[in-house]
């Protein structure tokens, strides 16, 4: 579904991933642990399509179609989706007007027909039920104010009314309580399907109590150092990062 | 560069045989105080940013006798107002209309009288009209051409229930010079809400040149919201305020549209207990140059004054905000706090801003801010990761703004037309 082919990104000039490789198969679920600076959060967001990130080598196909150069509007039709680590607050665009935006734009690319504001209300009411959203927080600006348990809370329930094929989860658990980051996992794990893949970006092995992956990637000065199942999230957290490297 | 203003004035003069003296006596005092003052130009401060030469390049004429005014359809679908249960009262080329105007301002208890009825009837009255006159180029050119004027009443003790919409038209023949001319009396303990608003139904390079003058009697209320948001044309207004004991007066200038559009402001807080609230939002796209300068002076101890103005400037546009509190000498417990946020929209897009403070009293708190900022990219990304594309996105960042700037006014129909601004533009 989704394949990084050694991939070498620069900001600036600064090289920050520097060959990387990574397959992702429908259904996975891979984590991308790493230090700080490691390269974690430059690769959700060239995935994403985010600007200022030059892709001087390689090659991002999704669906075995190259996603380099295409917008982030673009690539989120496609079937992307990624969960900010820091959830921007728009004051004055409501939660449920946006999202309306969000889910018609996807439908329009896809020739299928928008959702008016009464049959959107109720697909979100749905979702929003089976997610633990406070109703309340629907209706109000985006983000705006939310503490950082709904805001993270908010970006999976967004997550659950786009259906993508790819979630990315850039560091998911930061600035979460142990009770909202069993929450979050919680809504994550209804929304696994066999159809879906996701990519659990985190510094920490903690989320990984909460939600099992299939592969856990170690990222290290731009390259996957290293791969394993589950067992290396728990070795990374006993002996830190600093053996990957040397391994 | 004069010469065209010179012309229409001595035209203006040949019009005037029937005037009573003492008014061929201002407008002949107004001419000569243009005559030595002169017109602003960019070298003046006041001026430095909004320069005028395609004004004075214009050849404007005197409005001429339409032959037919224009439709209720016209004048609806020109205004941007669209409230129910309003007041209408319709001045067209400047003078008052009361055909057009709705005829049960004549059965409320407000009290309307063009000039020509005050110099029949209540020559005293017909005075006040022409009695204040700003030491400002504009005001005395409005003083010099007026051809009408007219005047509100409040009647003391009175609330004034509907919204009073007053609509300023300028038709007919091409590069005109329309100079409306209003004056509005709240007597004390009264309360009223007055809609201005400046249309221009040609798409041509006329001026419009108004003054308005507000006297705000003690403990009254006045609400007061101007638009000019023609599509094209000159706009210049001048608004004068004068705020009595006690009285609080709202006062909200919006300005979206046009060519060249210079709205000065002066509101002065004459007595104890005085409040003016002042907010604003110029709105451009396209290559507009909007300029509002506002002055507020707290003449007197325990006034307040609080000024909000927001700029939202894109294509080849031009804002300018200066915003001048004056505090005078030997008073005491004046509160006065000023905010001037703006956004740009395009790397050639401009706006200058500028908080001019003049204290010369000790017990004063005084407070200013100014931002000039553009949309934020990180909320633009995001946006567009949930699949919203990048124009949309834009549009309700600006939106959000706008809905900021204008989560105070009450009217719904004025709120529902800016948003169409943007909604409709594909520059953002």
């Amino acid at each position: 579904m989704l394949k990084i082919e050694n991939l070498k990104v620069t900001v600036g000039s600064t090289e920050i991933l520097k060959g990387l490789n990574l397959t992702v198969n429908k259904g996975e679920v891979h984590a991308i642990m790493g230090p700080n600076g490691s390269g974690k959060s430059t690769l959700s967001h060239v995935i994403a399509g985010k600007e200022g990130y030059d892709v001087t080598e390689g090659d991002i196909t999704f669906r075995n179609e190259s996603i380099v150069d295409k917008l982030p509007e673009e690539i989120a039709w496609s079937g992307v989706f990624l969960a900010f680590q820091y959830p921007m607050e728009i004051p004055g665009v409501n939660n449920v007007y946006m999202l309306r935006e969000a889910l018609n734009s996807q439908r329009r690319h896809r020739e299928q027909k928008e959702l008016n504001a009464s049959e959107f209300l109720k697909f979100v009411k749905e979702k929003v039920k089976s997610i633990g959203l406070n109703e309340k927080l629907l209706s109000r600006p985006v983000n705006s104010g939310f503490s950082g348990g709904e805001k993270k809370r908010n970006e999976i329930f967004q997550m659950s009314v786009l259906e993508p094929e790819l979630a990315i989860l850039d560091e998911t658990d930061s600035g979460l309580d142990i009770d909202a980051l069993k929450d979050v996992a919680e809504g994550i794990n209804k929304l696994r399907t066999s159809e879906r893949a996701f990519i659990i970006v985190t510094h920490y092995q903690r989320l990984l109590d909460y939600i099992v992956p299939d592969y856990v990637h170690v990222l290290s000065n731009g390259r996957i150092a290293k791969t394993g199942d589950k067992t290396l999230a728990l070795e990374l957290e006993k002996r830190g990062y600093d053996w990957v490297g040397a391994d | 560069m004069e010469e065209n203003f010179n012309r229409i004035l001595l035209q203006s003069q040949g019009l005037r045989d029937s005037e009573p003296e003492w008014l061929k006596c201002k407008r002949k005092e107004a001419i000569e105080s243009i005559n030595s003052f002169g017109f602003p130009t960019i070298r003046d401060e006041e001026w430095k940013y909004t320069p005028l030469d395609e004004i004075y390049q214009t050849k404007l004429e005197m409005p001429v006798q339409l032959d037919n005014d224009p439709s209720a359809e016209t004048l609806e679908s020109a205004s941007v107002v669209n409230e129910p249960n309003l007041l209408k009262i319709i001045l067209v080329n400047g003078e008052y209309s009361r055909e057009l105007s709705d005829l049960e301002v004549t059965r409320s208890a407000l009290i309307v009288r063009p000039l020509g009825e005050l110099i029949e009837n209540e020559p005293e009255a017909a005075k006040f009209l022409f009695s204040s006159d700003p030491k400002e180029t504009f005001s005395w050119l409005n003083t010099a051409m007026a051809r009408d004027a007219l005047l509100i009443t409040c009647p003391e003790n009175r609330t004034i229930q509907k919204p009073i919409h007053l609509l300023n038209v300028m038709t007919g023949k091409r590069d005109k010079l329309v100079s409306p001319r209003i004056i509005v009396k709240a007597n004390s303990n009264s309360k009223l809400t007055l809609i201005e608003e400046f249309v221009n139904l040609m798409p041509d390079k006329s001026l419009m040149n108004a003054a308005t003058f507000i006297n705000a009697g003690p403990g009254s209320l006045v609400n007061h919201h101007r638009i000019s948001g023609s599509s094209s044309g000159y706009h210049v207004g001048n608004l004068h305020c004068k705020v009595s004991q006690g009285a609080n007066i709202f006062t909200t200038s919006l300005a979206f549209g046009g060519n060249v559009t210079r709205v000065n402001i002066n509101v002065r807080l004459e007595q104890p207990g005085a409040s003016c609230d002042l907010s604003g939002l110029f709105l451009g796209l396209k290559d507009e140059l909007i300029d509002h300068h506002t002055t507020i002076e707290h003449a007197a101890s325990e006034t307040n004054s609080n000024e909000v103005y927001k700029g939202v400037m894109g294509g080849k546009s031009k804002g300018v905000f200066n915003g001048k509190v004056l505090v005078e000498e030997n008073i005491h417990h004046v509160k006065a706090s000023q905010n001037s946020n703006n956004l740009l929209l395009s790397d050639v897009a401009e706006i200058n801003t500028k908080p001019e403070l003049e204290i010369y009293s000790d017990d004063v708190s005084c407070a200013h801010g100014a931002t000039v900022g553009q949309l934020d990219a990180d909320s633009i990304f995001y946006l567009r990761a949930r699949g919203i594309p990048e124009i949309v996105a834009k549009k309700m960042l600006v939106e959000a703004f706008l809905e900021e700037a204008l989560s105070q006014l009450p009217l719904e129909s004025v709120k529902t037309e800016v948003m169409k601004i943007i909604s409709k533009s594909n520059t953002l």
